[in-house]
């Protein structure tokens, strides 16, 4: 599932063949396969695991560097966390600019190199050196000779971003002595896998002036003990700061946010708060994740009321919870935000269509709606289609039980610009249904032998501009016929009851699609329509296999006969490759 | 095209024509600065010795062939790469340096850094062939500011 759409994780998501591994925290669905989280052990060994712990061995691994796009292919870029020059590298958009590093080498002195001691090498050559070594390579190479290490200063306090893993057992001070050679530290990344208390957000605050990013990630043993007093005096005193990004906050208890420089904010692990108070005036983009425990307490209507007064400016807005109702986007609503482009509540069972319409309403040009796991209907995508057609290029959908093949179709054959459809575990196979869902039990109250349950749907989408489409765990659907020139990635993991036959897929451009759990009988159609769609003489007219008319579908108007500039765009396809991901 | 010599320190010459040899910037500046019509220019390099001019030769020469892929060229580095030992990349990384082949010194500064990158102080000392400056109580100092940090059998 998508996040909103920006430079940090953008990064991420376009590098990552793999739609669900874009969401990291809070996801709901396995960040690996693509398969619902719940009860679920993923048996995908996951390659990021693996590269993340052999190809430091290089490294000290009590301090191997870690970045955080993980390419298995580049193992080198694993190991180095101070970037300086690939700028693609970084997932952030604030780099380091290597221009300037590269204007100020001559300004610098090397009073004390002595040519014997630093084994020939002249101090630039020294730089190109040591600036390709991780954190614990620079510290390693200050004790090699007193030439190095006055490289390595300065190597620290021309580095602007640094990424950090700090090890569990990481002595007292770790992170402090490390910051404190830094100083001109403009976006820093910590991976926590020892706790995060005061000391050290103290310790960044101090050590680090200009610091305008900072993102902390913790491992599922470390615990973050930052209260909300501690976090809310951290951002106010950090008058530069931009975006802060902090995982694991169940301690804040309450918290008051006042800051003119804060722009981005994301915070997860949210759990019972009691009070939240935002003054933000220049925040854009706000991203909450409650804990999923039952027993979070939080007054989100209160939250919500307090944070479309404190943030005028906002643009993105994400919030995930069990707790979001109708009384909440109603409080945010109330709010008027001008500019919000993004919008996106997870998890809210009790957001209906009247939450829809209401949204519809007062936000007229949304780019990105995420309604996952709510209980809108066809009805309410009726209404966002009527309302968003010139805007909404991202629509997120998975999870909500209401939906049907028809309004997914709707959706598509209504909203021109869409780019990104996420409709997973929406057409669930009925027989299955209690195995897979995460509704709640009243839905096995239903008779089993419901007709409309254990009728299978199908789905037609001819979209011109869609290119992530994901279907993970419809397993109602039995035919899906697919006509998208852009579509890039397609995820049809544990479309179980997809047959071979009522499949056809029309999309030049597909690079990747997901098939895992799916029947061996189905890859192999997947496989074949690809390579028959790169070979010029395929036939254009298959739709018949798709005729089983069912009467609830409306199907769009077919394109009876496909230009012949689509044609001349398959024969390209050849060129270009298209990854088949089964596990 | 024109050709011109290079002459090495230890007074090898070597004949290059323009187009590999602009590959580096002193090079290159020096033939804007000098633009004769002269073929025979020679260019004498003191700081390089026949060795390590022949290879970077070698390197350059690889850059500019045309009928090489991408690929192929890279095949051809990581190959060329492994043959050398720390003494000459380190030769080559100072000719790179002092010549400006960009793509040359990044290549070895990697590879030097690779080599490294996860040693100890004494390990990069003796691949490197370096003698410590440090006074014992110098080495005291650093070793107590982040010891913990660089000694692998303590994790």
């Amino acid at each position: 599932m998508e996040r909103f759409h920006h430079p940090q994780s953008g990064a991420t998501t376009t590098n990552n063949s793999d739609l669900k591994r874009g969401k990291k925290r809070g996801s709901y669905n396995c960040g690996r396969c693509g398969l619902p989280k719940k009860g679920h052990v993923c048996n995908l060994t996951s390659s990021t695991t693996n590269t993340a712990t052999t190809s430091p061995p290089t490294t000290d691994s009590s301090n191997s560097a870690r970045c955080s796009t993980i390419d298995p292919s580049s193992h080198v870029h694993l190991r180095r966390a101070l970037s300086f020059d690939d700028a693609d590298d970084l997932r952030s958009g604030f780099h380091s600019d290597f221009d300037d590093i590269d204007e100020a080498e001559p300004v610098f002195d090397y009073p004390d190199i002595d040519p014997d001691s630093s084994g020939c090498l002249p101090a630039s050559c020294l730089w190109e050196i040591l600036r390709r070594l991780p954190p614990a390579g620079i510290l390693s190479a200050a004790r090699v000779c007193k030439g190095w290490r006055e490289t390595t200063k300065k190597i620290w306090r021309a580095a602007e971003v640094l990424r950090l893993r700090v090890p569990p057992k990481a002595p007292f001070g770790f992170v402090g002595s490390l910051l404190q050679k830094c100083s001109g530290l403009v976006t820093l990344s910590l991976r926590l896998e020892s706790d995060l208390d005061s000391m050290m957000l103290a310790c960044i605050a101090f050590s680090c002036p200009n610091l305008e990013a900072l993102e902390i990630t913790k491992s599922q043993s470390s615990i973050n003990r930052i209260t909300g007093g501690e976090l809310g005096r951290f951002v106010a005193d950090k008058r530069c700061l931009k975006s802060l990004k902090m995982e694991g906050c169940s301690s804040l208890g309450s918290f008051s946010l006042c800051s003119s420089s804060l722009s981005t904010l994301w915070l997860s692990d949210l759990c019972s708060l009691s009070k939240m108070a935002f003054n933000c005036p220049n925040l854009k983009e706000i991203s909450l994740e409650f804990s999923r425990h039952e027993n979070d307490r939080t007054d989100l209507v209160a939250m919500v009321d307090g944070m479309v007064r404190g943030c005028p400016r906002l643009q993105n807005v994400h919030i995930s919870s069990f707790r979001l109702s109708h009384a909440v986007v109603l409080a945010l609503t109330a709010g008027q935000l001008r500019g919000l482009r993004m919008l996106s509540l997870v998890l809210g069972a009790d957001i209906t269509d009247a939450s829809v319409a209401s949204i519809a309403s007062t936000y007229p040009n949304l780019e990105l709606l995420d309604l996952s796991g709510s209980s809108i209907s066809d009805s309410g995508i009726g209404m966002i289609c009527n309302v968003f057609p010139d805007t909404l290029s991202r629509f997120l959908l998975a999870l909500c039980p209401n939906i049907t093949s028809s309004g997914i179709q709707f959706a598509t054959a209504e909203l021109p610009l869409l780019e990104l459809m996420d409709c997973g575990m929406t057409i669930c196979d009925p027989n299955s249904r209690d195995s897979t869902s995460e509704i709640g039990d009243h839905e096995l109250s239903k008779p089993p032998n419901s007709k409309f349950h254990l009728i299978y749907q199908k789905l037609i989408i001819k979209h011109n501009h869609l290119k992530k489409l994901s279907l993970w765990g419809c397993s109602g659907l039995d035919a899906l016929y697919l006509n998208c020139p852009q579509l890039d990635d397609l995820n049809l993991n544990s479309c179980k009851n997809l047959h071979p036959e009522r499949l056809l897929l029309q999309c030049p451009s597909l690079r990747n699609v997901h098939a895992s759990d799916c029947e061996e009988l189905l890859v192999g159609a997947i496989r074949s329509q690809l390579k028959k769609a790169a070979s010029p003489e395929e036939n254009l007219l298959s739709c018949k296999r798709l005729a089983d008319g069912s009467k609830r579908i409306r199907v769009p108007p077919l394109v009876s006969s496909l230009s012949s500039d689509n044609g001349s765009k398959r024969r390209r396809v050849g060129s270009h490759h298209c990854n088949i991901h089964v596990c | 095209m024109r050709t011109f010599q290079l002459k090495s320190s230890d007074n090898k010459i070597f004949k290059v024509s323009e187009e590999i040899a602009i590959q580096s910037a002193v090079i290159k500046n020096f033939l804007e600065d000098f633009g004769s019509d002269s073929d025979e220019i020679v260019i004498p390099l003191p700081n390089v010795r026949g060795r390590i001019l022949e290879m970077m030769i070698e390197w350059m020469v690889k850059h500019v062939d045309e009928e090489l892929t991408k690929e192929e060229v890279e095949d051809w580095e990581n190959k060329f790469m492994n043959d050398l030992n720390m003494e000459v990349t380190t030769e080559l990384v100072m000719a790179a340096n002092y010549l400006e082949v960009i793509g040359l010194l990044h290549r070895t500064c990697q590879s030097i850094a690779d080599h490294i990158s996860g040693k100890s102080p004494e390990e990069i000392r003796r691949i490197l062939n370096i003698t410590s400056d440090f006074t014992p109580e110098e080495e005291a100092e650093i070793r107590r500011q982040n010891g913990w940090v660089l000694n692998p059998s303590t994790n």
